[in-house]
């Protein structure tokens, strides 16, 4: 009599896991966009800065782009150009990575032929980082060539799609 | 006679509830009549699964019909997901530095078992993705994965995983195994799930996407700048060669899903808290071995037959329960009886979750390539 | 204290790196937990000689050693490929092959094998880690022998303490079935660090 007891109890656990399973999954399948919005996994979780370059800390507006600076991640800082629609052919500016005051960073950048000079203003700076570098095991500096520019169309910032834009990343000078 | 039009009748009674849902799933109901291209492409898409559903129904046979739309699945996945990119991003399956740091980069299934630990204890995505907006975004495709996981547990495997299709239909093409596993090889996605845990930790980089994943020759793979990346190139392309294409040709096992899959390994885990399960009915068994000589993925032994249970790597395909001769291994609820009108409820139920999620993932993909083939014969170009 | 507030700080780090060599070590091992605790013991024990050893290398001959791309990558490397061999001969070590040969080199890393963790340990102390460059550097700041290598040895105590659900392993690995995944992951991690190794080596400068 026991046996049969709690063979039809766990019956009843098995089927009622199996309906609370049922109904999540079939409710989260036939509404995957709206299921994500409302489990709100796009605000609780965030991409790891090493990819998306940190969080921006300065921003200033020029005539037809802004430059945006984000805040130091592991050893490097990513400067961010963008345009609403084109940005302009060249590109100079002396930049203040960490907003001491001093100048620590000199840029041309030719966005036509996608070639950048740069000069360090200060010992914050060593290098901008390689393209490549980002997937491989090491970072790796680069001195004055294309390889430390990363072009791309269509970024979102605040609530503005920028058409074009171009970023860098500068190695900073590690303890 | 009567028999043969009992079984007609069963079958088509239980496909109109299918037919039902995946009116809605595959998108019939919301048809534009003035793309003619896009409407043909669903009702076709439509009718087929409905037809696999129902023969699958009416044969008594899962494996067979599964392995078709799985394959067909794997087979168009890169066509759209290759072109779709190339819309987008504006070039071919290499994917290069700018697209990583705008985040540009689709995120996979396969991420997930990589970056979990991160993602539980600090809520971070060691991924170059975007968590919404873009195709194949991160935060869709957590939910997907967390729905089908509901659903069918390790059934992703062998239902849903748009990869698995191509070693699927690699091990089916010989007529005999030419070559023998040893069947401790199961334990080695295992090892190959704890080490790109611990070194996707250790360098902030999902080192299976880097490094290892094959499935990189029919999606996409970072485009060839320097030795390194060459280096990576052969490793991928060479595993794929190697676990996707030739040994499972030569076993007729699904080698890579059951060796090297760090997502497999993953989601056997997860498969625990699946109410869905493969059972032996013992009192049926007559201890033939035929479903551990044909099991694709090596998930049955003498010892785990004695338990009455499959392996941990089972990946609910049906091919035992196709195979055995006196319907001894059956879908089963856990924690309800084996057998009887239980597991005539675990199987039915089992296939319309796979065949309504089937149906949502061959939405995405069977209809989007055969939308793109029509595209190419009329207009001469296969993209949008 | 210094050292061991470092070592509390690092330790998580420490954890990381050595992690890598130390599990898939054990879980080839399947031993019990005690067993497993005596196996760290050695593996501790390797790894402070390895730490001394540099405390009295960091007060001898400064953060030279550490200003030097090519030396601190021809360091690296060598120790990381001392790792991997230990590695793979810990797989093979278990291992019984028919040819006499095998055979024959196989009773001899029996005889040994219990000397085996100990040196892992102290290959793994040689491994300069991040943590281990700013350790380095506060020895060799210091004014004293005695004083650099107790400071390298409170350090090694602050980062011990992370260690300590390490034997646990040990009852994981008990399971035949997890022994298993516990021979492929040492080979597989023998094999990483048998990369790193040679790329460290042969690209002296990129570390």
């Amino acid at each position: 009599m026991n046996r049969k007891i709690v063979s039809i109890i766990r019956s009843i656990v098995g089927y009622s896991w199996l309906i609370v399973f049922a109904v999540l999954g079939i409710g989260l399948f036939a509404n995957l966009e709206a299921a994500t919005q409302k489990i709100g996994i796009n605000q609780k979780v965030k991409i790891i800065p090493k990819y998306t370059g940190g969080e921006v800390v300065d921003k200033r507006s020029k005539a037809n782009y802004v430059r945006l600076i984000h805040e130091p991640v592991d050893n490097f800082i990513q400067v961010d150009w963008l345009a609403e629609e084109a940005l302009p052919k060249q590109i100079e500016e002396e930049i203040d990575l960490n907003k001491d005051g001093i100048l620590d960073l000199k840029v041309i950048i030719d966005t036509q032929d996608e070639t950048i000079i740069y000069e360090k203003l200060s010992d914050e700076v060593t290098a901008l980082m390689k393209k490549t570098s980002l997937i491989e095991l090491s970072f790796k500096a680069s001195t004055n060539n294309k390889d430390s520019l990363f072009f791309y169309k269509n970024k979102e910032y605040e609530e503005i799609q920028y058409n074009e834009g171009v970023s860098i990343r500068i190695l900073k000078r590690s303890l | 006679m009567f028999t043969k039009y009992k079984n007609v009748l069963r079958a088509m009674v239980l496909t109109v509830p299918f037919a039902f849902l995946s009116y809605f799933v595959t998108g019939v109901v919301y048809l534009d009549r003035s793309d003619w291209k896009h409407s043909l492409s669903v009702l076709l898409v439509y009718a087929f699964i409905n037809f696999l559903f129902f023969m699958s129904m009416l044969t008594r046979k899962i494996d067979h019909y599964r392995a078709i739309i799985f394959i067909l699945i794997a087979l168009t996945f890169p066509i759209e997901f290759v072109l779709k990119l190339y819309e987008l991003r504006g070039h071919f399956m290499a994917l290069n530095f700018s697209d990583v740091i705008n985040g540009n980069t689709p995120f996979c299934h396969i991420v997930i078992p990589q970056t979990i630990i991160p993602l539980i204890f600090k809520k971070q995505i060691i991924f170059p993705g975007t968590m919404d907006g873009l195709y194949y975004s991160v935060g869709s495709m957590i939910t997907l994965w967390v729905a089908v996981s509901l659903l069918l547990g390790k059934g992703w495997c062998s239902w849903v995983c748009f990869y698995g299709g191509w070693e699927d239909g690699c091990s089916r093409i010989a007529k005999k195994a030419r070559l023998k596993l040893n069947p401790k090889l199961i334990w080695s996605s295992v090892a190959v799930l704890l080490l790109v845990i611990i070194l996707t930790i250790e360098f902030a980089t999902p080192i299976y996407c880097v490094w290892l994943c094959p499935f990189k020759a029919c999606s996409e793979f970072f485009e060839i700048a320097s030795p390194l990346i060459v280096f990576q190139t052969i490793i991928f392309s060479a595993i794929f060669l190697a676990l996707v294409i030739i040994l499972p040709f030569l076993t007729k096992k699904r080698v890579q899903c059951m060796t090297f899959c760090p997502f497999g390994a993953f989601q056997s885990l997860v498969d625990k808290v699946n109410p869905f399960e493969v059972r032996i009915d013992q009192k049926k068994c007559i201890n033939c071995k035929k479903c551990i000589q044909q099991c694709p993925v090596m998930a049955l032994s003498e010892k785990s037959i004695e338990r009455g249970r499959t392996l941990f790597n089972c990946n609910k395909c049906g091919k035992c329960i196709d195979l055995c001769p006196v319907n001894a291994l059956q879908y089963h609820i856990k924690l309800t009886p084996i057998g009887g009108m239980g597991a005539t409820i675990a199987r039915q139920v089992f296939l319309y979750f796979t065949y309504i999620i089937v149906a949502g993932m061959g939405s995405s993909f069977i209809i989007p390539a055969i939308e793109r083939i029509l595209l190419l014969i009329t207009t001469g170009s296969i993209l949008h | 204290m210094e050292g061991f507030v470092l070592g509390i700080s690092g330790g998580a780090s420490c954890l990381i790196y050595c992690m890598p060599i130390l599990f898939p070590f054990l879980m080839n091992k399947g031993q019990g937990v005690r067993k497993n605790f005596w196996s760290l013991i050695l593996f501790f024990g390797g790894r402070l000689i390895g730490y001394l050893l540099f405390g009295m290398a960091a007060w001898a001959i400064g953060s030279v050693i550490l200003e030097s791309e090519p030396q601190k990558s021809y360091i690296t490397g060598s120790t990381y490929i001392f790792i991997s061999i230990m590695l793979l001969l810990e797989f093979f070590r278990e291992k019984r092959c028919l040819a006499k040969k095998v055979g024959k080199f196989n009773e001899k890393l029996q005889k040994y094998g219990y000397l085996f963790p100990l040196i892992l340990g102290l290959a793994t102390g040689l491994n300069l880690c991040p943590t281990f460059f700013l350790v380095f550097t506060e020895a060799a700041s210091l004014n004293s022998m005695l004083e650099s290598v107790s400071f390298f040895f409170f350090f090694f105590l602050g980062t011990t303490l992370y260690f300590i659900p390490v034997p646990f392993i040990g009852v994981l690995a008990k399971k035949e079935e997890l022994k298993i995944v516990g021979n492929f992951l040492i080979v597989m991690i023998g094999v990483y660090y048998l990369y790193k190794g040679f790329i460290l080596l042969i690209n002296y400068g990129r570390f």
